[in-house]
C-alpha cells in the first residue's frame, strides 16, 4: 500500500467514524424523546403509590380518609381499576396493556370494593370509616394557595367588650356552645338565641349550614362589621382551603341591624366543612381576636 | 499466500492495526456513554423495602391480629403481644387480616424472642409461599426471579398469662419476589 492508499484508509475510517457518531447522537436523541413521551414510569410510580395508601389505610385503627392526587404528574390522563386485589393503571386509548401492583385487603373491614374503574379521575378519596373500606372519585383537587380578601386596614373602633349575643341553627349549637364558653374573647356577658338579640349588644354572631364548600358572610353596610367579617373569612379559608368564599354580602337582616352601633356578622357554613367544628370554630375565633387585638 | 516484506508492508500493517484499535476504542467509548446514560435515567421503581417496613407496621397495628386488642374499649395496643395468643390461630388470623387472594407477594416468618434469646414461637403469614421463597431467597439471586429477605427486630411488650409482662424481641423476615 502507498502513501495514497493509506490516506484513503483513513478518510474511509473518518467517514465511518462521523457515522457512528450521527447513530450515536440519533440513538441518544430518541432515547431521551422516547422517555420524555413515555408514561411507564408515572403509571409504575402511581400504582404502587395507590396500593400502599391503600393498605395503609386498611390498617389505621380508626377513621381515615385520604384524598389523593399526585403534584408531579397528571394522573387523569389514565385510567384506574381497582379489582382481584389489583390496582391496574390503563392508557385511556387502550385498555390490554396495564401496569399493575397487588394490594392485600383486610377481610374485617365491609368493603365497597369490587369491580371499581375509574376513567380519567381528577383525584381518589381512598377512606376507612367505620370499618368500611372504599375508593371514591373525586371531581378535582385544588393545590392552590387559597385566596384571601384583601381586608381594610382601618383602625378597629368597635372594641367594646359588653354583650356578646351567638343565633345559630339548631344543627350548629355546639358552634354556638363554643362562642359562649371561649373565654379568650373577654366579654363581660355572653347569650345565645335570636331572644337576646338587643339593641345594646356589642357584637352579634349568627351562624346557619348552607350548602357544599361554600362560605358566605353577610354584614350590614358598616366598615368595622365589614372588617370583622373578612377577618374571620380569612381565618376559615386558612384552616379550610376548599372553602369556597369569594365576597362578603351586605345585607338588611333584621338581625344585624339590631344595634347599629355594635358589630354584626352573619357567618353561613357549607355543610361539607362541617366534619370539623372545632376547628372552624377555632378559626372564627382566631378572626374575632384579630379584629380585637 | 502472498507475505508482506519491507518497508512498506511495515507501513500498511501498522496503520490497518491503529485503525483497528483506533475503531475499537470508538465503538467502546460510544456503548460507555450508552451505558451510562441508561444507569442514571431511574426507569424502574423499587419498593421491596418500604413495602416490607408497610407490612411491618400493618401487622403491628391491625385489629385482631398480632397486637393485643381490647374489644371493649376498641383499642389495639401496637406492639403488646399476649403470649397465649402467638400460635397456629394468629397465622390464620393474619392471612386473613392481609388477604392478597392470588397475588402473592409477601411471606413472613414472625419469631418472638425474650430478651435473653429464648425463643417462645414461631407463626408464618403465607405459609404456602414462605417455604417455597426462602430456598430461592437463600441463593441470593437479584435477577427476575429471585426473592428479596428482609430481616427486622421490633422491641415488644410481651404479657404472659398470668398476666405479668416483660420486653421482648419480635423477629420478622419477610420474603418478598424481585418480579413485583
Amino acid at each position: 500500500m502507498n502513501k495514497i492508499g493509506d490516506a484513503n484508509v483513513i478518510s474511509l475510517v473518518i467517514v465511518i467514524e462521523v457515522i457512528l457518531i450521527v447513530l450515536l447522537a440519533s440513538a441518544f436523541f430518541y432515547y431521551y424523546t422516547d422517555v420524555k413521551d413515555n408514561t411507564i414510569f408515572a403509571k409504575s410510580h402511581a400504582v404502587r403509590d395507590i396500593a400502599l395508601l391503600i393498605e395503609t389505610v386498611e390498617h389505621v385503627p380508626g377513621n381515615i380518609e385520604v384524598w389523593y392526587s399526585e403534584p408531579e404528574f397528571d394522573i387523569s390522563q389514565f385510567t384506574y381499576t381497582f379489582d382481584n386485589n389489583l390496582v391496574q393503571i390503563f392508557d385511556l386509548d387502550t385498555a390490554t396493556y396495564s401496569i399493575y401492583y397487588p394490594y392485600a385487603l383486610n377481610t374485617q373491614l365491609k368493603e365497597n370494593f369490587e369491580g371499581y374503574s375509574f376513567s380519567k379521575p381528577e383525584a381518589f378519596i381512598i377512606s376507612n370509616v367505620k370499618e368500611t373500606l372504599s375508593v371514591r372519585e373525586y371531581g378535582t383537587i385544588d393545590w392552590s394557595k387559597p385566596v384571601m380578601l384583601s381586608c381594610s386596614g382601618e383602625t378597629s373602633t368597635k372594641m367594646t367588650k359588653g354583650s356578646f349575643v351567638v343565633v345559630a341553627d339548631d344543627s350548629l349549637k355546639n358552634l354556638a356552645d363554643y362562642f359562649i364558653q371561649y373565654p379568650r374573647l373577654g366579654f363581660n356577658k355572653r347569650s345565645s338565641g335570636a331572644d337576646a338579640l338587643s339593641s345594646t349588644m356589642d357584637l352579634a354572631i349568627v351562624f346557619s349550614v348552607g350548602e357544599h364548600d361554600s362560605i358566605s358572610i353577610a354584614v350590614p353596610h358598616d366598615m368595622q362589621s365589614e372588617k370583622l367579617g373578612c377577618l374571620i373569612g380569612n381565618s376559615i379559608v386558612s384552616a379550610f382551603p376548599e372553602a369556597d368564599f369569594e365576597a362578603l354580602d351586605f345585607s338588611q337582616e333584621k338581625m344585624l341591624k339590631m344595634n347599629p352601633h355594635g358589630l354584626a356578622v352573619h357567618i353561613t357554613i357549607g355543610e361539607r366543612l362541617l366534619y370539623d367544628t372545632d376547628t372552624m370554630a377555632h378559626a372564627i375565633a382566631t378572626g374575632m381576636e384579630a379584629y380585637y387585638s | 499466500m502472498k507475505t508482506i516484506h519491507g518497508k512498506k508492508g511495515d507501513v500498511a500493517g501498522f496503520s490497518w492495526l491503529f485503525l483497528f484499535w483506533r475503531f475499537i476504542i470508538t465503538c467502546f467509548v460510544a456503548v460507555a456513554m450508552v451505558a451510562l446514560v441508561k444507569m442514571y435515567i431511574v426507569a424502574e421503581i423499587n419498593i421491596q423495602e418500604i413495602h416490607a417496613q408497610l407490612f411491618i407496621n400493618n401487622i403491628m397495628n391491625t385489629k385482631e391480629g398480632l397486637s393485643y386488642y381490647n374489644p371493649i374499649n376498641d383499642r389495639v395496643y401496637p406492639g403488646t403481644i399476649a403470649i397465649d395468643n402467638f400460635n397456629d390461630d394468629l397465622a390464620v388470623a393474619l392471612d386473613s387480616n392481609m388477604d392478597y387472594h392470588e397475588q402473592d407477594i409477601i411471606a413472613a416468618e414472625l419469631t418472638l424472642f425474650t430478651l435473653d434469646g429464648k425463643n417462645l414461637g414461631t407463626v408464618v403469614y403465607n405459609k404456602e409461599w414462605y417455604e417455597r421463597w426462602r430456598v430461592l431467597a437463600d441463593t441470593s439471586w437479584s435477577g427476575k426471579g429471585g426473592i428479596k429477605a428482609f430481616l427486622e427486630n421490633r422491641t415488644v411488650l410481651l404479657i404472659y398469662p398470668d398476666r405479668h409482662n416483660e420486653p421482648g424481641i419480635l423477629q420478622f423476615n419477610i420474603m418478598i419476589p424481585n418480579s413485583y
